[in-house]
């Protein structure tokens, strides 16, 4: 990337990402919390913009920055019940014809995910992405990417087939 | 200029693998691919694939209108405070428009107002990009410039989004009208466009320097818009805060494809050749550049 923030300067960084990474910062966060994560993201940008020269897009980095900084805060916060609460119906194709019941199993689950498998999980059910592209975003290869989408969809699985057996 | 046979459909556009991840699963852009497009961040095909999709897919047209309002919070005072104590690598070039400048007065003073001067000329524009004469092209001010390109610049090479460096909001605005006679409706980037329709310009400059509008068509030849008719290089702005509408207008054809308009503010003289590699390559230190796309639709 030839626009790094060292090479612009930080301040400039901020007035050009933060409305980007605001609306992403909003799909977890409302309110003056949304603002208040925002600037957590852009210490963290502060922080480690030494490696913002080595990515592709400074929007993908920080787009993915966001995401991770909101999955990792909503790990220990009841927020990220209310955001499962909120994203429930997107959770395709599993809980498209799901019961209230498998949901809350899912969302149990969710909260119970390693941040990876979270983060992957989020990009592929909520952002609706495909394989290849969260493989470009998350850094990783689209093999890893099926992998662990592949390890999630069987815990989903598994998790409402007891679920669903403990409930008949 | 795309010919018609060529017209690229947003299902087209889509269906090549190097695009297909700027789709969601079920057939929509990705927030993602929005914003990318937003800050300017896409390949020019994929600018061409989202543009095309866009046009034909009113939901994704909402949302992306949706971003484009947006402005930056105020930087938070303890934000202020850690970006003031980091400091840069050596060697790193300094920032390319200090904030504390951008309300100076400008050095030098303008060539001529910043609106309303500069005329366009139809026939100076197949002719060359820059002729004299300015009286007599005054008197042809307002006049449409149809979009049948002059002999194309020599640059044709597509812009690199990621080493544009474009302080959108601060530096250089640019807004894009249908031009009805008496304002018109302010056209978001990406909007859709149909033959015979006409479009004004304003920009807005909160530094002084030096501006040039040009359009780049849908094959990456730039063409100069404002200024016509005022000498070799660019036009010397004042920094303000209001808009300032452009004294040219375009008329668009009926060849469907998607037409950029591209503003550049530099802090030195410049001349349309350096404008124009500007609007197709990359804005250097001390340069900014806004730009809007604008896709043209095939006559129904």
């Amino acid at each position: 990337m030839t626009a790094s923030p060292d090479a612009l300067d930080l301040s400039a960084v901020y007035r050009r990402y933060a409305p980007m990474v605001l609306r992403r910062v909003r799909r977890f966060y409302q309110g003056p919390e949304a603002e208040e994560v925002l600037s957590e993201i852009f210490l963290k940008v502060v922080e480690r913009h030494a490696t913002f020269r080595e990515e592709s897009s400074p929007v993908t980095w920080l787009y993915h920055v966001a995401t991770n900084h909101c999955i990792t805060r909503l790990r220990n916060n009841r927020r990220r019940l209310e955001l499962l609460a909120e994203h429930g119906n997107e959770l395709q194709p599993l809980s498209a014809d799901a019961q209230q019941e498998q949901r809350v199993l899912v969302r149990e689950l969710w909260e119970g995910l390693d941040e990876e498998l979270a983060q992957l999980g989020y990009y592929y059910y909520v952002d609706g992405m495909s394989h290849a592209e969260i493989a470009r975003v998350a850094g990783v290869s689209p093999r890893t990417v099926g992998g662990r989408l592949e390890t999630l969809r069987v815990l989903l699985d598994a998790r409402l087939s007891r679920g669903a057996g403990g409930a008949a | 200029m795309r010919g018609r046979g060529e017209a690229m459909s947003a299902e087209e556009a889509l269906r090549d693998p190097s695009t297909a991840g700027l789709l969601t699963r079920d057939g929509h852009l990705t927030e993602l691919s929005l914003e990318r497009r937003t800050l300017d961040d896409l390949a020019s095909h994929e600018v061409a694939a989202v543009d095309a999709h866009l046009a034909a897919c009113q939901p994704c047209a909402r949302r992306y209108a949706l971003l484009q309002d947006d402005e930056a919070p105020p930087l938070p005072a303890s934000l202020q405070a850690a970006i003031a104590g980091a400091s840069p690598p050596s060697g790193a070039p300094p920032p390319a428009a200090p904030t504390d400048e951008r309300a100076a007065p400008v050095a030098v003073p303008p060539a001529e107002p910043p609106a309303g001067a500069t005329v366009i000329s139809l026939a100076a524009r197949r002719r060359r990009w820059a002729v004299g004469g300015a009286s007599a092209l005054a008197l042809a001010a307002g006049l449409l410039l149809a979009l049948r390109r002059p002999p194309p610049s020599p640059v044709a090479a597509d812009p690199a989004p990621d080493e544009v460096i474009r302080l959108k909001g601060s530096d250089l605005a640019l807004e894009v009208y249908r031009d009805d006679g008496v304002g018109g409706e302010a056209l978001f980037d990406g909007a859709p466009i149909a033959a015979g329709d006409r479009v004004g310009f304003r920009y807005r400059a909160r530094r002084p320097g030096f501006l040039v509008v040009l359009g780049v068509d849908p094959g990456g030849h730039a063409y100069p818009i404002y200024p016509q008719g005022a000498g070799d290089g660019a036009v010397a702005v004042v920094a303000g805060d209001a808009f300032v509408t452009v004294d040219a207008s375009l008329r668009f054809d009926d060849a469907p494809g998607t037409e950029r308009v591209v503003a550049v503010l530099c802090d030195a003289p410049l001349a349309l050749a350096d404008a124009s590699r500007i609007a197709v390559e990359t804005a250097p230190p001390g340069c900014a550049r806004e730009q809007l796309h604008l896709v043209k639709r095939a006559a129904p």
